[in-house]
């Protein structure tokens, strides 16, 4: 009982030893209505390959005649090409409900963004809760692997080694013997 | 007692499963194609030097060597030797006289052939490209008896020309050029090998280099340079080195084509003949042709072709002193002409095939041996539509005179033609192993009617009258026409013979590929035996290929794009004809307000929308370093769907998540054997499935598709510690929700913007192991999309397609269990990790179809009947019924006997109806 409980502990702390170790990296998303000249900052956001903090956020002043948002964030070695979506404006309004994904290669590096806004009633659960912004980390997922049959092991002998040993006659038949034997007794007991 | 009868009778039932054996050769067609065929590697050859009979030996652009049988045009055998299709690269085909072989060089590749069947004998990997090769014909004694040796001269960094034995293909010896020249040709002579170099003189001149060697040894024994100091400005006008003759000679020109320069090789003279025009326009192209043979006279013909004209020279080449002199001349004639050799013994025969007429004249002097008409009237060659290229003939001789004469020409159009004294035998449409992009046109008929109606629909009254009026006037005048036929027709549906022309099935699709020469061919998809048009396209420069693609614009019209024109080009689909863009109509099936454009433009995908100007860019997805775009497929633009969603067991519904707007994107990451997948909204950017192998093998072919609201692609694996290297299947599908009954956050709503809604599919996967490599896949399509689909693979390993039905890789297969009586109602069955090809899939049956590069689908007007097109070398062309011909009688359905029952029941209601009536009748006044 020791043993597990000090094992648990210590394996905890390794868990978080390693979740400590990742690089924290930081990523500044952008908001970009379609109509203006160029993107403004939305929010700075902290994130290793599991989870993800906002650090800042600032509501994006968008025109109240705009009908779409793009949101992305520039490519770190350049200053022009961006990654990102297109979002309707409504979405990014104070009264919803907005999930920022951030979506992460095998390497744990962001390579798309994503959102998710609902009206407040449906609101979905999510990560670390920002100023009116949540995030949340998408992770790769690893392809889907083939899901193979259990594999025959056979013993040293080259047979079945979890072979059922088969049972006697006895313990396949006790319940036949068992009434054969109270019949006898009952019609032993009635003729009398 | 029971038991062999009920076996019997499941032996019976299981057959139905599959094609009904009698539509298998009839509602499919392949052609099996070599290519076009090249004038250097094109020849007839008996390939048992006992009998008379010979086939036509090729090895065409598309790399492909085969036999042909000049009987009936039928492939003997054949073999694909590279599968790059580049058609630039040189290659050489060589057949040494009476022997049963035949040598092929491709790239750095020799390969020695059997020419009866087809086996390889040998092969020969050379130090590098191939530049010539020849079969050494000596007579020496010294050789080997039997296979006679081969000669190959490679170029790149060490040129070398080496003798290969003709039995093994061991080297025998290697003569390394260390001139520096550039290797040019081999040629040999009965007792020297010539080995023909070329100088680049300071000034940028081209100077031949002769070096003489010995054919036993393979040491240099003498070298020499014409002197040709700065009148060749490039190799291109060198015409000919004639090889393996009795005395190989080699002729070149100036650029402008004023005069001749003839070399006997081996000796140093040269001797000029200036050109003679006769007339009219300089020539644009000359020729050479003489025979391949050393027991040969040494007669050639030097064939001058000008813009309009061609005419030739015949020279004689006197063996012992090297004295060249001109012996006759063959006449101008307008219009194109084809020069071919054959040979009898030593006298030399050439053929010469016009549009009308075919000629063939020995060498020793002009009288025409023999002369026919080119005779019918159905070939493109007399119809004035195509012209001959080149050709290749034999000539049988009876004592003084030719008694027949074979010719197979390649015209223009890209057919291959064997007129036999002047008829035509057989044509093969070589020019569709060309392929580069195919697809089906629109049926035009109906949209006629409705373009007409609505014309008078939109006029005023009046002219709407008098439009009607004439409308019905023209339909009159085809009455007498209809009602002549209307015996036959009926004569056809009630035998189920034949086709009676009319298309009420929409299986006469007309299918236009576009080639990589520049063609446009169009066939018909129920009458495939004939080519229904061909028309040069594009004007391209030798070596450039026309990256082209067609795609169906409007009904009867499809649309060309290329990286020539920077706008369409669209033709009319049963003509040819090209159109303006104004008269196309826009088309009502396809939706035109498109909002949001998707590219794909230097790695970075990108969608951008034409109503705002200025930053129309929408979203942009761009790799990650070292991430290189494989493949992308969105969703086909004519994708019916009949169900919102899966009808479960319970009665209950699985919604799919059926967004029109999706694309497929499979990426992989260099050095790295990674492969990744995406599935894209093409109008807001964002990912809906993402996922990431690793340890793939991107060697292998990567093939991808997607449809409705699943995809599928296969990929190679390479082997881990706990599984070996196999190719896998992935089969993925989108759902609005996993819970039946449930569209998850959409609820009831019935139009879902992309941008402002915030809802992701569920998806479900599944992945199998499969026998082989997928090089290609696409998803059969029918009208209404009430048929269920199938996936069809192309397996380049094993020449085949094969039609995977949509049941058998439904994700939803329970993994680990047997299926619940629900799941069994729905058809699902327990998974396995394996998907082996079952044999009735194979949509080629027991045929080889080669260099499978695309398959497209169209649906007929028939629900259950999807149209298939395959092409790349072959063409392959068939009907699927991926649920059974559930609207169709089928052939073994028997009208006769139909129609004699209802016969028989109408006579014996006409018989007894007055009986029973008197029955009736007496039985109320008749009283018990």
């Amino acid at each position: 009982m020791r043993v597990s409980t000090v094992c648990s502990v210590l394996l905890s702390a390794l868990a978080s030893f390693a979740t400590a170790a990742q690089p924290e990296r930081t990523v500044d998303i952008f908001a970009w209505p379609l109509s203006a000249a160029k993107p403004q900052a939305l929010t700075k956001i902290a994130y290793n390959s599991t989870t993800a903090t906002v650090k800042t956020y600032k509501t994006p002043l968008i025109p109240a005649d705009e009908q779409i948002v793009r949101i992305g964030f520039f490519h770190p070695d350049s200053s022009t090409s961006w990654n990102g979506i297109a979002t309707s404006a409504s979405n990014l309004a104070p009264e919803k409900d907005k999930t920022l994904q951030i979506l992460l290669n095998t390497d744990g590096v962001i390579y798309h963004v994503g959102l998710a806004a609902f009206e407040s009633a449906v609101a979905s659960r999510g990560g670390a809760k920002g100023d009116g912004l949540k995030v949340e980390v998408v992770p790769m997922r690893s392809g889907p692997v083939v899901h193979m049959n259990k594999p025959v092991v056979l013993d040293a002998e080259g047979k079945l080694a979890d072979k059922e040993p088969e049972k006697t006659f006895l313990q396949k038949y006790w319940w036949a013997i068992g009434i054969f034997l109270v019949l006898q007794l009952v019609m032993a007991g009635s003729k009398e | 007692m029971l038991l062999p009868i009920y076996a019997a009778v499941v032996l019976l039932l299981r057959p139905a499963l599959a094609v009904f054996a009698d539509e298998a050769w009839t509602v499919d067609y392949h052609h099996a194609l070599l290519g076009l065929p090249k004038q250097s590697t094109t020849f007839f050859h008996r390939p048992d030097p006992n009998s008379r009979a010979s086939l036509i030996y090729t090895l065409s652009e598309q790399g492909v060597i085969g036999a042909v049988n000049p009987r009936d045009g039928a492939v003997v055998w054949r073999h694909l030797l590279n599968s790059t299709n580049d058609a630039s690269q040189p290659s050489f085909l060589r057949a040494g006289d009476a022997q049963d072989a035949v040598v092929s060089g491709l790239g750095g590749q020799v390969t020695a052939f059997s020419a009866a069947d087809g086996r390889v004998d040998w092969q020969h990997i050379a130090p590098d490209a191939l530049v010539d090769l020849e079969i050494l014909e000596l007579e020496d004694g010294r050789g080997t008896p039997g296979a006679k040796d081969t000669l190959c001269m490679s170029a790149g960094q060490h040129p070398s020309v080496q003798r290969l034995d003709g039995a093994t293909g061991a080297v025998k010896w290697e003569h390394k050029i260390e001139s520096g020249d550039m290797p040019y040709q081999v040629s040999a002579s009965t007792t020297e090998v010539f080995a023909i170099l070329l100088h680049k003189t300071v000034l940028g001149y081209v100077k031949i280099n002769v070096v003489t060697l010995d054919p036993v040894t393979g040491r240099k024994t003498d070298e020499y340079t014409l002197s040709s100091e700065n009148e060749l400005a490039t190799a291109a006008t060198i015409v000919a080195v004639g090889a393996n003759s009795a005395s190989p000679i080699i002729a070149w020109t100036d650029s402008a084509y004023k005069t001749l320069r003839i070399n006997v090789i081996g000796k140093k003279a040269i001797v000029d003949f200036p050109i003679n025009t006769l007339g009219g326009r300089p020539p644009q192209r000359v020729a050479l042709h003489a025979p391949y043979l050393t027991t040969s006279l040494a007669h050639f013909l030097v064939h001058y072709q000008s813009l309009d004209a061609d005419w030739a020279e015949v020279y004689h080449v006197d063996v012992k002193n090297g004295r060249i002199e001109k012996a006759y001349d063959l006449p101008k004639i307008e219009g194109r002409s084809s020069f071919s050799t054959s040979t009898n013994g030593a006298n030399v025969y050439f053929t010469r095939v016009t549009k009308d007429h075919v000629f063939t004249v020995a060498s020793t002097s002009h009288g025409i041996l023999g002369r026919w008409n080119v005779d019918s009237t159905t070939s493109s060659l007399t119809d004035g539509t195509a012209r001959p290229v080149h050709a290749a003939s034999e000539v049988s001789v009876k004592g003084e005179s030719v008694s027949a004469v074979r010719s197979a020409v390649l015209l223009s159009s890209g057919e291959w033609l064997l007129l036999r004294d002047g008829s035509p035998q057989w044509t093969r449409p070589e020019i569709l192993a060309g392929t580069v992009s195919a697809a089906f046109a629109l049926p035009s008929e109906v949209s006629d009617l409705v373009n007409e109606l609505q014309e008078e629909a939109h006029s005023n009254p009046v002219s709407a009258y008098v439009h009607r009026i004439t409308r019905h006037i023209g339909d009159i005048q085809k009455l007498p026409l209809l009602l002549a036929a209307l015996p036959q027709r009926f004569v056809h549906g009630f035998l189920g013979t034949g086709s009676d022309g009319s298309d009420t099935f929409g299986f006469h699709k007309i299918i236009v590929s576009a080639t990589s020469d520049g063609h446009l061919v169009a066939v018909n998809a129920g009458r495939p035996s004939d080519v229904l048009w061909s028309s040069a396209a594009v004007i391209l420069s030798s070596g450039q290929v026309w990256n082209a693609r067609v795609e169906s614009a409007a009904p009867g019209i499809v649309r060309v794009l290329d990286d020539i024109s920077p706008m369409p080009t669209f033709f009319n689909a049963s003509t040819g004809a090209a159109i303006g863009e104004d008269e196309v109509t826009s088309d009502a099936a396809l939706p035109t307000s498109v909002e949001v454009d998707f590219t794909l433009k230097d790695g970075q995908l990108y969608g951008t929308t034409a109503s705002q100007s200025g930053h129309n860019e929408l979203w942009h997805f761009g790799l990650q370093k070292g991430e290189t775009i494989l493949s992308l497929t969105p969703r086909p633009v004519n994708d019916p769907v009949a169900s919102i969603g899966k009808v479960l067991g319970d009665r209950k519904v699985l919604y799919k998540y059926l967004n029109p707007n999706l694309a497929l994107l499979a990426t992989t990451y260099a050095g790295q054997s990674r492969l990744s997948i995406y599935v894209l909204n093409t109008v807001s950017g964002a990912i809906l499935y993402s996922n990431s192998h690793q340890n793939i093998d991107l060697a292998a072919p990567i093939a991808a598709t997607l449809s409705e609201n699943w995809f599928a692609y296969s990929y190679t694996a390479e082997s881990t510690s706990t599984a070996p290297k196999g190719h896998q299947l992935v089969v993925g599908e989108l759902f609005e929700s996993l819970t039946s009954n449930d569209r998850g956050l959409l609820n009831a709503a019935t139009n879902v913007s992309s941008l402002a809604s915030s809802t992701q599919p569920l998806t479900l996967t599944q992945t199998y192991h499969i026998p082989e490599s997928i090089s290609k896949m696409s998803v059969t399509q029918t009208r209404q999309g009430i048929t269920s689909r199938q996936l069809l693979a192309v397996l380049a390993d094993s020449n085949a397609i094969v039609g995977i039905p949509r049941g058998v890789i439904d994700p939803r297969r329970p993994v680990n269990r047997e299926p619940t009586k629900d799941e069994q109602m729905e058809g699902l069955f327990r998974y396995t990790p394996v998907l082996d090809f079952d044999p009735k899939w194979y949509l080629n049956h027991r045929r080889e179809i080669l260099g499978v590069k695309d398959v497209i689908t169209s649906p007929a007007i028939l629900e259950s009947t999807s149209l298939v097109y395959a092409y790349g070398l072959d063409v392959f062309g068939t009907r699927l019924n991926p649920s059974f011909n559930f609207d169709m009688l089928g052939k073994d359905f028997n009208k006769f006997q139909m129609l004699a029952t209802v016969a028989a029941l109408a006579v014996a209601t006409f018989v007894v109806a007055p009986l029973v009536q008197r029955k009736q009748i007496n039985q109320r006044w008749q009283f018990a």
